[in-house]
């Protein structure tokens, strides 16, 4: 009788333990599915940059548009690796930001703090971070006009 | 018992959560494929402009919407060579020639050296598009989206800035694609192509191998074009319309062939009796810098090659052969003018002037005998050519290409 008490208590808690672990398991995978999902239907692409060097300006016009099936949360924009936060004078967008599927965002990339100072012919490297983890990369050639 | 209890439990527990991640990778593996169908429908899409690319006359503007007192209208030409339907969601255009030119309507134009973009509108409104154009059928040719400038800014230029490709125009589909070109249209080919365009007009190159000239480096006939074939090893040039030239703005296409055929005319021109048996087209492309408007309307050209009287002959009585013909009219804006009509070149641009050679002629010449030693073949060339009398009045580069046209091929 004791034996089977115990093996009835240990195979409760083995039910128990097994059914909280495939619990665990099972709303971990629902999570990871739904988020690499949502982070598959996620689409932006930079469509167009361009600058604006009047005078001493160095700013990048970057245009981001959302052309997937969820809206995109903008986190950041690198220009050669560097993260550099867009002033709002002359675009639409600051980061972060989130951008409605269909939607174009335009920000104004302030590079000036670039070193050394980027010159005519420097090539820039622009990457879009979203918060999913995605990202879209435009690589365009500085040209200043004059120089 | 209770231990098959048990284990059947915890069996019956796995397979539900198997079942269970079955699900939910299924259904991810749902959105990877919608997704990858998404990227092939992306990735199908193909847009390619079509001459003229964008089409602006001085009457295409328009006061209606919210374009106050009116709005520059043009018209932007471009294929769909996909199978699949492409939605136009933007429209760039960076302007990398940004003087100021007016086309004709009240107004400087400023040109979009700061980059302008067009969105889509349901009615007429400054750097807008007409979205109910901006969808494309699959395979659709010759689509034309509208689109509208403000009152003061419009697009420099055409070929006649003497400069191509002074606007990079991007067309973006809503599928994230981006499509660019630049205008006016630069000429294609050179090289590995067997002919560069400029539209209305194409200058088709002699193929390296014998034979030579391919009748594949002309497409097939076109309106008002022309079509080539080979015939006893001769290569012959056809035209459909009598009138071999365009007219209008029908934007006929006019085929020039390179120099090897041009001399091949002269040689040809020579012997032969009959008026208009060859046809041959020179364009000649002149900048105007005389520093106001220039108008055309008509004109001649008169080309002379000095012969010996007789084969080893080399010094007395010359023979000329005269090809001469009349202004067929002029390649101005991205419009073919023809002669009679006035174009109007601003200042410090470029126009093709376009001539047709058929008529000719040919007597002695005693007073321009060739010299010593030289012996002359049919081959014409003529550079820095001047007209008016005075060098500051035009400068420009004669470019002499023939059209065969050789009607007993």
């Amino acid at each position: 009788m004791m034996m089977i008490t115990i093996t009835l208590s240990l195979a409760a808690i083995l039910i128990a333990w097994t059914g909280s672990t495939y619990g665990l398991f099972t709303s971990g995978a629902q999570i990871f599915y739904a988020q690499r999902g949502q982070a598959l239907q996620e689409r932006f692409t930079v469509e167009n940059t361009f600058f604006n060097t009047t005078g001493g300006l160095r700013r990048l016009l970057v245009f981001v548009r959302n052309d997937g099936a969820e809206e995109v949360n903008i986190v950041a924009i690198y220009v050669n690796g560097i993260n550099f936060g867009t002033t709002g004078s002359g675009g639409t967008c600051n980061v972060p930001v989130t951008v409605p599927v269909g939607s174009v965002c335009e920000f104004n990339v302030n590079f000036q703090s670039l070193s050394p100072s980027p010159t005519t012919g420097t090539t820039l490297y622009v990457t879009v971070a979203s918060a999913r983890g995605n990202h879209a990369t435009y690589v365009v050639r500085l040209f200043i006009p004059g120089t | 018992m209770i231990g098959g209890i048990i284990i059947l439990t915890l069996f019956l527990s796995a397979l539900s959560v198997m079942v269970f991640i079955s699900q939910q990778y299924d259904t991810y593996q749902s959105t990877v494929e919608t997704m990858n169908h998404s990227d092939i429908n992306a990735f199908s899409e193909n847009l390619s402009p079509i001459y003229p690319g964008i089409y602006f006359s001085s009457s295409q503007t328009t006061s209606l919407g919210t374009c106050n007192p009116f709005c520059y209208q043009y018209v932007l030409y471009f294929s769909n060579e996909a199978a699949i339907g492409t939605q136009v969601a933007r429209i760039y255009i960076n302007s990398t020639d940004t003087r100021s030119y007016s086309p004709g309507a009240s107004g400087q134009g400023v040109g979009c050296g700061n980059l302008c973009a067009f969105d889509p509108a349901s009615a007429p409104q400054p750097f807008h598009f007409l979205a109910s154009l901006a969808f494309v059928n699959p395979s659709e040719y010759d689509h034309q989206l509208i689109f509208y400038t403000n009152s003061t800014y419009t697009l420099p230029c055409s070929a006649a800035c003497g400069s191509y490709g002074v606007n990079s125009i991007a067309i973006v589909t809503s599928r994230g694609r981006v499509f660019s070109f630049q205008w006016p249209i630069p000429p294609t080919g050179v090289a590995t192509i067997s002919y560069l365009t400029t539209g209305v007009m194409q200058i088709a190159y002699q193929g390296s191998g014998n034979p030579g000239y391919a009748s594949t480096n002309e497409p097939a006939a076109i309106s008002q074009g022309s079509g080539g074939t080979y015939v006893a090893g001769v290569y012959c040039h056809s035209e459909q319309n009598a009138t071999k030239v365009p007219t209008g703005s029908s934007y006929g296409t006019l085929w020039f062939v390179n120099p090897w055929v041009t001399m091949a005319i002269f040689n040809d021109a020579f012997p032969t009796t009959a008026t208009n048996h060859t046809a041959l087209f020179v364009a000649v492309k002149v900048t105007n810098n005389q520093g106001g408007t220039l108008v055309i309307t008509r004109g001649n050209m008169w080309l002379q090659l000095i012969l010996p009287s007789q084969v080893g002959i080399t010094r007395g009585l010359a023979r000329v052969l005269t090809l001469g013909g009349p202004l067929v009219g002029t390649y101005y804006n991205g419009l073919f003018t023809p002669a009679g009509s006035q174009t109007t070149v601003a200042s410090t641009y470029a126009v093709l002037l376009i001539y047709r050679v058929n008529i000719w002629s040919w007597a002695a010449d005693s007073t321009n005998p060739p010299p010593a030693g030289v012996t002359y073949s049919g081959m014409a060339t003529m550079t820095n050519d001047q007209e008016g009398g005075s060098p500051a009045y035009f400068s420009g580069t004669t470019v002499l290409d023939g059209l065969y046209d050789k009607t007993s091929c």
